[in-house]
């Protein structure tokens, strides 16, 4: 079955050293794969959830607290 | 990797010019190739047009508007049909992927009604298609909704029956083989003839296979969730500031102006000279105007490329006409010299040998005159009166009896009388006096005086016309050779000029709205720069805000993925652009079997394509049929290989198009291309198993001296198709 080129794995894997953002990256390129020839898709959602995910927001409270 | 595809079979019911159940089983590439022949218009398009049909609901292949002008149910069936009975038509292609099977079946049921038609002319009426939802059916009949149906099943590896897949059929077609990418898999003949008319095909292909739209469609919409307005995050005039640059920079990117609308500047977009203005302008600012002005560059160095071709064909067609005209004209030329020259040769000839007889007209009348009162006296001319002397010596006696014999002595003659009779015969022979009258006698009379005027036309009259005539011929005729040879030193010239002038015009657009690109792309930088010092400012002051915080954490990184993706995509194009010259090149010269007559094959970076031979001209849009056909499939080819996209190829093959040699060496070369995959052929009968001049071989016994080949034949009758299993001289049996 089609899935994203290991041409642009490779690529990912050279260029993104951070795990957490090499995967981030594979979530969003396997929406787009997804998107193919749907006119709109509701990518701002997706990513929203993407995002939330994989870098979710911690307050520095913590440090100041 | 993408899992191996094959075709196991397509089921035709009733579909377009195939009458009832037809079906093909394809072969694997283990087993061999597959190849259906068909005479033109039996159908051979038309199964292309079944696959796209059953996968996609369209119909690309063969004539342009086939699709809305007949109906897709078989006409023949669908007449046998009574009014408000059912007609239906379905294609079902069963798929291999890896080791499951997929059955992909398009069924389209319509109620039969009152079929209309209209006259085309005196005799023909044509059945009136009508738009029903989204296909094209007759007039007059409906879609029966409940009985139309698209359906995708599986049967995976160990089990026993086909279930309908769950997820969505258009996606998993789209994993199967996507729509855009069909055509680099289902290749019709007339897209391997016109591939290298148009770039776009290079573009599509590259970008599409190997996924690099993935990677800009990502980028694009990853700059459009980070453009979302940050939360304020404080109060003060430094953040707002910060905000306000991070914006404006951002929607200087997106072309928006200070509302936040799209914003479009009164450029009008670049088309070509002599075409209609689209009215189209280009974006105001960012990578939209970016977008706008490469896609418009791409279209002017394809012009440009044109232009070069139309100046050498306008300056060889109008050079070629033009000499013939000359060379014609030259010989005619040629030819009317020598004319004058003779006839003038004739004409002088003339004046000098006839003039005598016009001067001398009185004198030779009153000459005949006398001549002729001879001749009525009784005078025998001299040549008469030598004869008779003769006679009477042979004789030996004269007509007065006298003795006339010979009586010699001494080897000398004694007889007096015969003596001088003899020496008057001598006598009258010398003179010849009346003997030249006479026949000057005859010569005036015939050629001068009997018909004087006559004399006169045919001597000095039509000889001076003849020679008038030819030399107004030479004069003619150099007058035009003048003209061509003019002509010729000027052929094209004026529109060979429009076309320089057109093309150093381009250029200098060329070279605006590249400098404008880079200028663009500088500007971007620095906005970028500078937004990611804002943010890093704001962070600072954002302090505990964490909404703000949160937002501004998040926008850098999709800040960060956006650059990610933008160095990967450029990074990628590169290498597969590059990947994707080489490898073609490897496969093209291995078809031309290392044929020197090409130099290298190039995708520029706007993938734009040149295939300079060794004189480095410009071959990609000159190459003879053949040629272009390789260098499509070895695009194609290169593209497989590079991506490691796993679907099969069915090749309408235009071989009638190739010449002899081509032919012979794609026939050659065909068994060991693509050697993993499965290959399936749509050919004429007579290109594909009569014989290659030249060669004694026929296509198909060269190609079945290294793999078998499983023949199919569609076959028209009564304007029915019918697809069969078919043997030919060569074939193993069974293709096995």
């Amino acid at each position: 079955m089609v899935d994203i080129s290991d041409s642009i794995k490779d690529k990912i894997d050279k260029n993104v050293k951070d795990g957490k953002e090499k995967q981030f990256l594979i979530d969003l390129l396997e929406c787009e794969l997804y998107y193919v020839d749907q006119e709109k898709p509701d990518f701002k959602k997706d990513f929203k959830t993407i995002i939330e995910q994989r870098f979710p927001f911690k307050p520095k409270e913590d440090e100041d607290g | 990797m993408a899992e191996h595809t094959r075709i196991v079979s397509v089921e035709l019911n009733n579909y377009r010019q195939f009458y009832g159940k037809q079906k093909i089983e394809f072969s694997s590439r283990e087993e061999g190739f597959t190849t259906i022949l068909g005479e033109n218009g039996h159908g051979k398009s038309n199964l292309l047009n079944a696959i796209n049909w059953c996968f996609y609901k369209n119909e690309p292949h063969g004539k342009k508007n086939y699709a809305a002008s007949s109906p897709i149910i078989n006409t023949k069936y669908l007449l046998d049909q009574k009014k408000g009975a059912s007609a239906r038509t379905s294609v079902k292609v069963t798929l291999q992927v890896g080791d499951d099977l997929y059955h992909i079946s398009r069924i389209l049921t319509i109620m039969v009604g009152d079929i209309e038609y209209e006259a085309i002319d005196d005799d023909t009426d044509v059945m009136v298609m009508a738009k029903w939802e989204d296909e094209k059916i007759p007039a007059g009949c409906s879609i029966i909704d409940s009985e139309t149906d698209w359906r995708i099943s599986k049967k995976a590896k160990g089990q026993t029956d086909f279930t309908d897949i769950k997820e969505d059929y258009g996606h998993k077609m789209n994993q199967i083989l996507p729509k855009r990418l069909s055509v680099f898999f289902l290749l019709d003949g007339e897209f391997l003839e016109k591939f290298w008319d148009s770039f776009d095909r290079v573009e599509e292909g590259i970008e599409e296979i190997s996924h690099l739209h993935l990677l800009s469609s990502a980028e694009k919409h990853v700059g459009d969730v980070g453009i979302s307005r940050v939360t304020r995050a404080g109060t003060g005039t430094e953040q707002d500031n910060l905000e306000k640059i991070i914006e404006r920079n951002q929607y200087y990117e997106k072309s928006l102006g200070d509302d936040g609308v799209l914003q479009m500047s009164e450029k009008q977009r670049w088309v070509q000279l002599g075409k209609e203005e689209t009215g189209e302008t280009y974006h105001a600012t960012g990578t939209l105007r970016i977008d706008d002005l490469e896609h418009d560059l791409k279209k002017m160095r394809r012009r440009s490329q044109d232009i070069s071709r139309e100046i050498g064909s306008v300056n060889a067609a109008s050079a070629k006409l033009l000499q013939e005209q000359f060379d014609k004209t030259e010989e005619l030329l040629k030819k009317a010299k020598k004319t004058k020259i003779d006839t003038e040769n004739r004409w002088r000839d003339s004046l000098i040998d006839k003039s005598v007889y016009v001067f001398a007209k009185t004198a030779i009348e009153d000459s005949v005159k006398i001549i002729e009162g001879h001749l009525e006296k009784g005078d025998l001319p001299n040549e008469t009166k030598t004869i008779f002397t003769n006679d009477l010596l042979e004789r030996g006696t004269c007509i007065c009896d006298v003795d006339l014999k010979s009586k010699m002595a001494d080897s000398k003659e004694t007889n007096k009388n015969r003596i001088a009779v003899m020496k008057e015969r001598d006598k009258v022979s010398q003179d010849i006096g009346l003997d030249s009258a006479v026949s000057m006698r005859v010569s005036f009379r015939n050629k001068v005086l009997d018909d004087y005027n006559g004399f006169l036309q045919s001597n000095f009259g039509d000889l001076e016309k003849m020679y008038k005539d030819a030399d107004g011929t030479e004069n003619d005729l150099n007058r035009k050779l003048k003209g061509i040879r003019v002509q010729l030193g000027d052929a094209g010239d004026k529109k060979i000029q429009d076309l320089i002038k057109e093309q150093d015009q381009i250029a200098l657009e060329e070279r605006a709205a590249s400098e404008e690109i880079s200028a663009i792309k500088v500007k971007l930088s620095k906005k970028s720069e500078e937004n990611r010092d804002c943010r890093q400012k704001i962070i600072k002051l954002a302090g505990k805000d964490a909404k703000a915080a949160k937002e501004i954490y998040h926008s850098q990184i999709w800040d960060k993925a956006r650059t990610q993706l933008q160095k990967i995509y450029d990074e990628l194009k590169t290498e597969t652009r590059i990947d994707m010259q080489n490898k073609t090149w490897e496969i093209f010269e291995k078809i031309l079997f290392e044929s020197n007559e090409f130099k290298k094959f190039i995708i520029k970076k706007d993938y734009t394509c040149a295939l300079p031979n060794q004189e480095n001209v410009d071959q990609i849009v000159d190459i003879a049929a053949g040629q272009s056909l390789f260098l499509a499939l070895s695009f194609v080819t290169a593209l497989r290989e590079i991506t490691g996209y796993k679907f099969p190829l069915v090749i309408d093959s235009p071989l009638g198009k190739i010449s002899s040699t081509n032919r012979y060496n794609l026939a050659k070369i065909l068994p060991d291309y693509l050697k993993d995959e499965q290959l399936t052929f749509l050919a004429l009968d007579t290109e594909w198993t009569g014989e290659i001049p030249g060669k004694d071989k026929s296509f198909v016994e060269v190609i079945t001296e290294k793999i078998p080949v499983k023949h199919f034949l569609i076959k028209k009758k009564n304007g029915r198709s019918e697809i069969n299993p078919y043997n030919i001289k060569g074939d193993k049996p069974n293709g096995k």
